[in-house]
């Protein structure tokens, strides 16, 4: 029997001790994910709180056949469906600014760019309406979105998250990115941001 | 390959190898789907850059244990309480309001006598300590512990049970009785020396409903808010009966009050109580106290009946059940006809 499966047993015993090297292992992946949904620091860490007190209630219905890291993203992210959407404004932050989270500032590291100051300031901003485009969507097509793109995960994975076939998460996934794009473009031509094609195309136009 | 076709592939990411090729010569030639795929390449670098690890807060599973400390004590505490007086809203809501909201509905019903009285303290019951704030200043605020009154064994069975099979009333079943929308004048012979009004009052059964708003809002500061939302009330007669304050083991505070706001002025209410902060969580519910009012009517009277076989300072210790059971039926009647009921959750 290995160690997750032990604590897991001990924790379905009521030994909060148990449960708590549970948390200690899979919060980061929790929280990265829940960070990457919410996009809000606070509200990544309140969502991963409510994750491990669902886990620890719902420990009963783990069946050990699963992963327990896909069982907890998977409540991870219904919770996050399930969460009233909050009136107020999404949380838009600023690529480089250090996200405010009171002691646990962090930076977020960005990618390497090519040394160009005028290429990394353009993907910044290219990068911050991608963000908010994807803040814009409905939260099943985010979802999709977050877990394959950024996260990186599997359609098969995916599926069980999401607890879905693996069909219907190509096919939100498709949806998902069509929707994207539209909004992409939207908000960078609200913004005056102009895009790689529509550049392309001014150049040959000028030319 | 066509457009159409190649617009339905450019979007996924797993391409058989001639898809992937026919694609690409496509693409060489077509710029318009070329320009298509170039958005879709950068719309997925861009997410792929946003994929850095973010540090996990300190002390991120000593809150979740804490959590389940607490919450494990609130669920035996919210047990031990009567069914009627438990929530029925959303899970976030359960988990997050159960103790307290069954607290401030309790004492809600026990305000009355503690306006008159100033401090309850019911005998056997020696955790029932109500305090109210006749002056509606949020500046003193007492945590209230409360235990059910309801599970306060009759001190007289015999007398119950007499009364029982006294009343006509009390042989029909409850929803004979609410829809019989029988008066019920009842009697006794002593009258209680500490209350100023001595006459027991007369109820209806008849069917009631509450309606309730609940609103969980988060503020930046919870004492401005708990002020602005007090004065509020008071300018606009909204009743306010209970303020319950509740320290969390992370140093945070939450504070819930319970109005009774008049069903016209309900919308303005929640219109001003939206802007107090951030909107965590908003619920509504109509509770059916048909039953709930059937039961407690019962009660009274029984009491009412023990009283009178009771002497010194059994009857006064009757008198203290008497009166919080009859304010509670005063506020279930009042709430039911014309209000609706507001429970604020304020935290920071």
């Amino acid at each position: 029997m290995d160690a997750v499966k032990q604590l897991i047993e001990k924790s379905l015993e009521n030994d909060l001790s148990a449960f708590e090297q549970l948390i200690n292992i899979y919060q980061s992946r929790v929280f990265n994910l829940g960070y990457q949904l919410t996009n809000s620091y606070a509200d990544a860490q309140d969502l991963t709180q409510e994750v491990f007190i669902k886990a620890y209630y719902s420990l009963k219905g783990f069946r050990n056949e699963a992963d327990f890291g896909t069982w907890l993203r998977k409540i991870t992210v219904n919770l996050w469906l399930n969460t009233k959407r909050k009136r107020s404004i999404p949380n838009v932050i600023s690529l480089d600014e250090p996200i405010s989270a009171g002691e646990n500032e962090v930076y977020r590291d960005l990618a390497a760019t090519d040394g160009d100051p005028e290429q990394s300031l353009e993907n910044k901003e290219f990068n911050g309406i991608v963000r908010k485009a994807l803040g814009e969507l409905s939260r099943e097509y985010q979802a999709v979105i977050v877990l394959r793109e950024i996260e990186g995960y599997s359609y098969e994975e995916m599926s069980l998250i999401m607890n879905c076939s693996l069909g219907t998460v190509k096919s939100r996934l498709n949806r998902a990115r069509q929707v994207l794009k539209q909004q992409v473009i939207k908000l960078a031509k609200e913004s005056g941001y102009v895009l790689p094609g529509t550049r392309k195309n001014r150049v040959v136009e000028e030319v | 390959m066509n457009c159409r076709k190649a617009k339905n592939i450019l979007v996924l990411d797993e391409l058989l190898l001639n898809e992937q090729r026919a694609l690409s010569d496509h693409l060489a030639v077509c710029s318009e789907c070329a320009v298509e795929a170039e958005y879709f390449g950068a719309i997925s670098k861009a997410l792929r850059e946003m994929n850095s690890p973010v540090k996990t807060p300190d002390g991120l599973s000593a809150q979740v244990i804490s959590r389940l400390h607490s919450e494990n004590t609130n669920r035996e505490e919210v047990n031990s309480l009567a069914p009627c007086h438990r929530f029925r809203w959303s899970q976030a809501w359960k988990r997050s309001l159960a103790a307290a909201a069954a607290v401030v509905l309790l004492i809600g019903g026990l305000m009355g006598i503690a306006t008159r009285l100033g401090v309850l303290s019911i005998p056997g019951n020696p955790a029932v300590v109500v305090k109210n704030n006749p002056s509606n200043q949020p500046a003193v605020k007492i945590p209230v512990q409360i235990t059910n009154t309801q599970n306060t064994p009759p001190t007289g069975n015999e007398s119950v049970q007499s009364q029982k099979s006294d009343s006509p009333l009390n042989s029909l079943p409850k929803s004979d009785k609410a829809a019989n929308n029988l008066t019920i004048q009842a009697t006794t012979q002593q009258q209680a020396t500490t209350q100023t009004t001595s006459e027991p009052k007369v109820f209806l059964n008849v069917p009631r409903l509450i309606e309730c708003i609940l609103w969980k809002i988060k503020v930046g500061n919870i004492n401005d808010a708990a002020d602005k939302v007090l004065v509020w009330a008071k300018t606009n007669g909204i009743s306010y009966s209970v303020e319950n304050e509740i320290p969390l083991d992370d140093g945070r505070t939450i504070n819930i009050f319970r109005f009774g706001a008049p069903k016209t002025s309900a919308d303005k209410f929640s219109n001003f109580i939206s802007g107090l902060g951030e909107i965590l969580e908003k619920d509504r519910n109509a509770r059916d106290v048909t039953d709930e009012f059937a039961d407690k009517l019962e009660k009274y009277h029984s009491l009412l009946a023990q009283k009178k076989n009771s002497d010194g300072q059994q009857t006064k210790q009757l008198d203290a059940e008497i009166k919080a059971v009859e304010s509670e039926l005063t506020l279930m009647d009042k709430e039911a006809q014309d209000q609706v009921v507001f429970i604020v959750w304020l935290q920071n």
